[in-house]
């Protein structure tokens, strides 16, 4: 029998306490009722308030208000009941589709999606049958109108492996290749012609929608952004979204061009906008701004010709953790809700031994979460967040206070890895982006009244690449940071940047160096160096002086199977905290000791891993993220209200 | 619900004791073992017998009939347990007693052997070490004996939340009790986590 079944019987079979004696004479006594009222009908006490004979005034004033008003409203009711919602789980989906695209087909009866082994898998609802169509798949998936092909990315299968569009046959699982350098999918047109996606420039930094006729290649740019472009059920008209002078507008416009209108009203962020399958509305996901949140809503707006009707009309709200995926044909809505289990985490420890001394404690429970840094005199952690910084209890996880950084974030969602609170207590340095595209390591004063870019460095496509991992010298005169494979120094008072690392021609290929952590005796800084090879990866932690003269050996990871993926030093410099990138949490000695498990998160989720560890400045706590999520999978029906 | 129940329930509803006293010998003993097993005393957990009857003589007449009775009866139950701890916030108090253990040993019951007996015992102290949150779904489902339903009703929640809740609790017992099964699941990593590039 397995642990689960005998757990289960033990625990149904535990024994019932017995009720002492006298308990149920005890209670009996203690019946005792209220006063029992004498109950009339409604229609009784209405037309016979006195409990007499009947009026026949009121009588006939129950009939005018029946032809007058219950009539009438009785339409109403009518319309109203054809606006039955019905939201259904699909229970049959068992594995977890981590990608953004996983679709319904247009007869609601399969679903599709990427897993994590890049599978492309169909479920069928009704059976729970699971199909895979073959693997290395990746990216959205989209039906076709008929429902007999899937359009995914893939590889190509001659000898260059360039990346494609492929359709794949439900049927035979055959793929047939429609088009070479895709953009990132988002749409196939109903007869099969056209595709709608999204192209972005790593060096640039920029993306724009795109649709592309599969036959003559040509390829006409609908905006810039990622726009989220998606074909009227006929395929005649596009819908997306873009943003200008701040506001978040709703387009559409006829494929060949010949009509384009937009919405310019609404009061929020759009995002997602999906076609009913008529083509007589369009839904969207709008998020506003309230006092202490965002609000996340489904809305609604009418289509007529080429034109939108009216204003739009929330449809469902708060929908925060709600990822939309299609509006089928056969009027499912399909989406994904995720359960976030994650969040920051504390570990108490031992100084002196870097052991362990209780289970890892949940501070803070939320999905993500980024990068984080302890005050210095331990009593609050800082949160990176898109929109500024979050101050939290260091003891209770509870939220101090929100610091907005308005002139920070500009149009990406992703803030950067790396916050640092300086020694003094007076600023805080993060990497990120500015609302004029600058990247950099920025610093900032604790009450957020002064924010200035120290170092200005070149960051990546839309805010992908600013890793910077700043962190501060003891005498808080000093930053140290990662940039392109390197680790610079820069002293706060002039922000000019000093190199501390080899050139890269003195550096072996393939090799990686970053995510520095100033030693706490202020001469040096330990960063993490290693060498991408298939099968071993050597990973080592040194320490370089300021002056970039002496390097020396702290940690080499001799596991195999193992790697470092961020890590911190303790106070006193005599151990190491580290995540390989699963649920473990390892401390090292820096004295060439053997590294040892310090912490573990299986109990979390299956999907739950830990990465971020920070020391606390009295050293006697290490915090970490948690990032987890578990996904259902859902539709639901006829959601908008009557006409 | 049962044809009889609801007559008792009518019955007491037009304040016939008779009926009342029948509804009271059918669930007292329940009642009372559920608030005995959460408030690890005997005292207590009598006192909060009483209240929960005296609750229900007083709002009968307000039981609408569309749940069960006895999901309806443990509802109260819980909330006068809840109120309870409320009101007794400040006091630590030791929910685990040596009642598991004397009544195991006393009455061995499925648990066979030596090592049975002690994996139970193990099992229900870890039970009651739970939060609370995971602690009333294993009591209510599993010593109590309601279905997913009825739990979900009693703790006002969502059935899901119970199922998932119960997912969580066997994954803290199995851990907890040193289960040598280590599923591929719990084994499997984020591929991005393994190899983030820098």
């Amino acid at each position: 029998m397995n642990m689960q079944k005998k757990i289960k019987q033990c625990l149904k079979a535990a024994p019932k306490p017995p009720a002492p004696d006298g308990l149920l004479d005890k209670l009996q006594k203690d019946i005792a009722f209220r006063e029992v009222k004498a109950k009339q009908s409604v229609l009784r006490r209405w037309f016979s308030p006195s409990g007499g004979s009947i009026s026949p005034r009121r009588v006939a004033a129950a009939a005018v208000i029946a032809i007058a008003v219950l009539l009438p409203l009785s339409y109403g009711a009518t319309k109203l009941i054809k606006r039955f919602i019905t939201i259904s789980q699909l229970s049959s989906v068992k594995v977890d589709f981590p990608y953004e695209g996983a679709s319904l087909s247009p007869d609601g009866k399969h679903f599709a999606g990427i897993t994590w082994d890049d599978e492309l898998v169909v479920i069928d609802n009704s059976t729970g049958e699971q199909r895979s169509l073959g693997g290395d798949y990746f990216g959205p998936v989209v039906w076709s109108a008929d429902g007999s092909e899937i359009a995914v990315w893939s590889y190509s299968s001659n000898s260059n492996g360039k990346k494609v569009l492929a359709a794949v046959s439900l049927k035979t699982k055959q793929k047939r290749i429609l088009m070479e350098n895709p953009p990132w999918l988002e749409d196939w047109s109903s007869d099969g012609k056209l595709v709608l996606g999204v192209r972005g420039n790593r060096v640039l930094g920029t993306a724009k929608a795109v649709m592309i006729d599969i036959e003559s290649k040509k390829e006409t740019v609908l905006s810039e952004g990622w726009a989220f472009p998606r074909f009227s059920p006929n395929a005649d008209k596009v819908s997306y979204f873009t943003k200008e002078a701040n506001q978040s507008i709703l387009n559409m416009r006829k494929i060949d061009g010949t009509s384009h209108v937009k919405y310019t009203n609404f009061p929020g962020e759009i995002s997602q906008p999906l076609w009913s399958p008529d083509g007589s509305h369009i839904v969207f996901t709008g998020t506003q701004k309230g006092i202490n949140r965002y609000y996340k809503d489904l809305w609604g707006l009418r289509v007529q010709g080429n034109r939108f009707v009216g204003k739009p009309f929330p449809v469902v709200p708060d929908v925060d953790q709600v990822e939309f995926y299609n509006w089928s044909q056969n009027g499912q809505l399909s989406y994904r809700t995720g359960f976030r289990l994650g969040g920051m985490f504390t570990l108490p420890v031992d100084l002196q031994t870097g052991k362990a001394t209780g289970a890892p404690r949940q501070l803070v429970r939320r999905g993500s979460l980024g990068s984080h840094c302890w005050s210095p005199d331990g009593k609050r952690i800082a949160v990176r967040e898109t929109d500024g910084l979050s101050f939290i209890s260091a003891s209770s996880g509870e939220k101090i206070q929100n610091i907005l950084l308005p002139d920070i974030g500009g149009n990406s969602k992703y803030t950067g890895r790396g916050i640092s609170w300086s020694p003094d207590g007076r600023w805080i340095a993060f990497s990120g982006w500015d609302r004029e595209k600058r990247a950099g390591i920025f610093l900032t004063t604790v009450e957020g009244s002064d924010v200035r870019l120290l170092v200005p460095l070149e960051g990546g496509a839309g805010g992908a690449v600013t890793n910077f991992d700043p962190t501060w010298s003891p005498d808080s005169k000093t930053i140290a940071y990662g940039y392109k494979n390197n680790v610079y120094v820069a002293k706060v008072e002039d922000g000019r940047p000093q190199k501390i690392t080899a050139s890269p021609e003195k550096k072996e290929s393939n090799e990686y160096v970053g995510r520095p952590v100033f030693a706490p005796d202020g001469r040096s800084v330990a960063y993490l160096t290693g060498q991408r090879k298939l099968g071993k990866q050597m990973e080592r932690i040194l320490t370089t002086t300021i002056d970039g003269k002496e390097t020396t050996e702290i940690f080499q990871l001799k596991t195999e199977n193992m790697t470092i993926n961020i890590f911190d030093l303790s106070p006193d410099g005599r151990h190491i905290v580290f995540t390989p990138g699963n649920k473990e949490i390892w401390c090292a000695p820096t004295d060439g000791g053997e590294p040892f498990k310090i912490g573990d998160i299986s109990n979390v989720g299956s999907n739950a891993w830990a990465w971020m560890p920070k020391w606390s400045p009295m050293g006697d706590a290490i915090t970490f993220i948690v990032t987890c999520e578990e996904y259902q999978y859902w539709v639901m029906e006829n959601f908008l209200p009557a006409e | 619900m049962d044809s009889r129940i609801k007559s008792l329930c009518k019955r007491a509803g037009r304040a016939d004791k008779n009926a009342a006293c029948e509804l009271l010998k059918i669930y007292y003993a329940d009642i009372y073992s559920y608030l005995r097993r959460l408030c690890g005393g005997a005292a207590d957990a009598e006192d909060l017998t009483q209240q929960t009857f005296l609750k229900v003589w007083s709002s009968l007449d307000g039981f609408a009939g569309r749940s069960r009775f006895s999901t309806w009866l443990y509802r109260i139950a819980h909330n006068t347990y809840i109120d309870s701890q409320r009101a007794n916030a400040g006091s630590s108090r030791n929910r685990s007693d040596q009642w598991w253990a004397e009544c195991i040993d006393k009455n061995p019951g499925p648990f066979a052997n030596v090592a049975e007996r002690q994996l139970a015992r193990r099992l229900y102290e870890t039970v009651d070490q739970l939060d609370d949150d995971k602690r009333h779904v294993v009591h209510l489902h599993y010593y109590q004996g309601l279905s997913i339903r009825e739990t979900a009703k009693v703790l006002n929640i969502a059935t899901s939340t119970v199922k998932y809740r119960l997912r969580e609790v066997f994954k803290i017992l199995r851990i907890k009790l040193g289960a040598q099964e280590t599923s591929t699941q719990q084994e499997q990593t984020i591929p991005i986590a393994k190899g983030e590039s820098l």
